[in-house]
């Protein structure tokens, strides 16, 4: 009996040790091995990373919408401010240069005083319906000197601006037809270019439409054809040959309309007995070669003694 | 006895003396014609006004002025592109000069040159260009003045 106990104490223990001491082996390999710490660090890591991954993507994108968007708005900015740089085009800068002209020589030409309403608008707008010319935009202003008898200014295209002085018309008692012939002059003066080639200076042509950010603007140009301006209609003047093709594009203008043909001559006809006569006016010949020669290229033939 | 020559005579002094008085034209001075605008002017704001629109200054240069006349004092100078607030009296419609408020000063303008929209403006196209011309304040005046006195006129096709 006491070896029984014994033996089932033995039997008991050794049944029961492992639980206390450990498992066993065998109980060891049946059971799944528990991940080091370090294991589950990286997989806890290599899940993050694809998070971290997801979300960049998503903020890079973003970032980068902000950021193309950040340049396009900078490259409006700039292009903006070197636009704010260019330098009048051709076709713009005329009407600019001729009102500069007129201001600077207010004094000179008196262009500032009262005066009655002629109507001369609205009877020119006639004149040129008559003859269908349209779209035509015109500033006419009257002057209150006989230091320029008229004069067609350089002007942006579909523009023009034309000069007449008040003593002249009122001279010669010029009927407003004879003023809007008179005018019409003008205008194909200014469309044939004329005035613009004599004025214009040649390095002008270089500069007009060009930007000069980051460079200095010389404004030699401008100011030597505004000093054109003053050659031009106070001394220099045309030639015949320009003349002559203001006379000829005139003719043929009017020659279907003999009222108007008629009041051309009556007009070039007075003038050139004001020029003989008028001290104030014996200049004219100069700017304006000659009202003579013009009346013998409308009616060639005329003799020099039947002109009047 | 009645002396017949010197009658006849003083009878024809007094006549030509009438004659010249009615034959001469009433004097153009500043001072008519301020007169007869001034009371449109007064009139003119003294009525009711009724807003018509916002509008915008189309010369390169111009005058707001006193009285609905090119010749009337000017208020101030305004540039292209400058916008006003265009006033009708009431029952009445626009005529050839607009009632308006530009920079807090009432006055007139020609409604030529006035436009709807936002015109193009030489100075605007050309910022640089024009600052470095150097434009002075007695240029900007006449500018504004040169306005004034041309005669403007347009063909349109019929």
């Amino acid at each position: 009996m006491r070896s029984f106990r014994v033996a089932f104490s033995l039997l008991f223990l050794a049944l029961f040790s492992g639980q206390v001491i450990g498992p066993s082996s065998a109980a060891k390999k049946s059971q799944p091995e528990k991940k080091t710490k370090a294991e589950k660090e990286n997989d806890l890591l290599d899940f993050n990373s694809i998070k971290d991954i997801l979300k960049e993507d998503q903020l890079q994108k973003q970032a980068q919408k902000k950021k193309s968007k950040g340049d396009k708005l900078r490259k409006k900015r700039i292009k903006r401010n070197v636009t704010r740089y260019n330098l009048p085009k051709e076709d713009d800068i005329w009407s600019f240069l001729s009102e500069y002209w007129i201001v600077k020589n207010a004094s000179v030409l008196k262009w500032e005083f009262q005066k009655p309403d002629y109507g001369l608008d609205l009877y020119l707008n006639g004149v040129l319906r008559a003859l269908g010319l349209y779209q035509k935009e015109f500033k006419i202003l009257l002057l209150n000197t006989p230091a320029l008898a008229h004069a067609a200014l350089p002007a942006s295209s579909g523009e023009y601006i034309v000069l007449i002085s008040v003593p002249f018309i009122q001279v010669m008692d010029l009927t407003k037809l004879e003023i809007s012939i008179l005018v019409l002059e003008s205008f194909y003066r200014s469309d044939l270019r004329i005035v613009v080639k004599k004025v214009r200076d040649p390095e002008l042509s270089k500069i007009l439409g060009k930007n000069f950010y980051g460079k200095e603007l010389k404004l030699d140009a401008f100011k030597k054809t505004l000093s054109n301006y003053d050659k031009v209609f106070f001394n220099k003047g045309f030639t015949f040959q320009e003349q002559f093709e203001i006379t000829k594009k005139i003719k043929l203008i009017l020659k279907g309309h003999p009222k108007y043909w008629n009041a051309y001559l009556s007009l070039l006809k007075k003038i050139n007995t004001l020029i003989r006569t008028n001290a104030l006016y014996s200049k004219y010949n100069e700017i304006y070669p000659s009202p003579e020669q013009q009346i013998r290229w409308l009616i060639p033939g005329v003799p020099l003694g039947g002109l009047d | 006895m009645i002396d017949l020559p010197q009658l006849l005579i003083k009878l024809g002094t007094i006549n030509m003396v009438l004659l010249i008085s009615l034959m001469a034209p009433a004097p153009l001075g500043a001072s008519t014609l301020g007169a007869s605008t001034r009371d449109v002017a007064s009139n003119e704001k003294s009525a009711k006004l009724k807003l018509v629109g916002v509008y915008y200054f189309m010369p390169f240069y111009g005058h707001l002025h006193q009285n609905p006349s090119r010749y009337s004092r000017g208020i101030t100078t305004l540039g292209c592109g400058h916008p006003v607030k265009v006033f009708t009296s009431e029952g009445r419609s626009r005529g050839e000069w607009d009632i308006v408020k530009a920079s807090g000063r009432d006055g007139f303008l020609r409604q030529d040159f006035l436009s709807p929209k936002r015109p193009p403006c030489f100075e605007k196209k050309y910022p640089i260009f024009v600052q470095k011309f150097g434009l002075g304040i007695d240029d900007l005046f006449f500018w504004g003045k040169l306005y004034d006195n041309y005669v403007f006129g347009k063909v349109k096709l019929p």
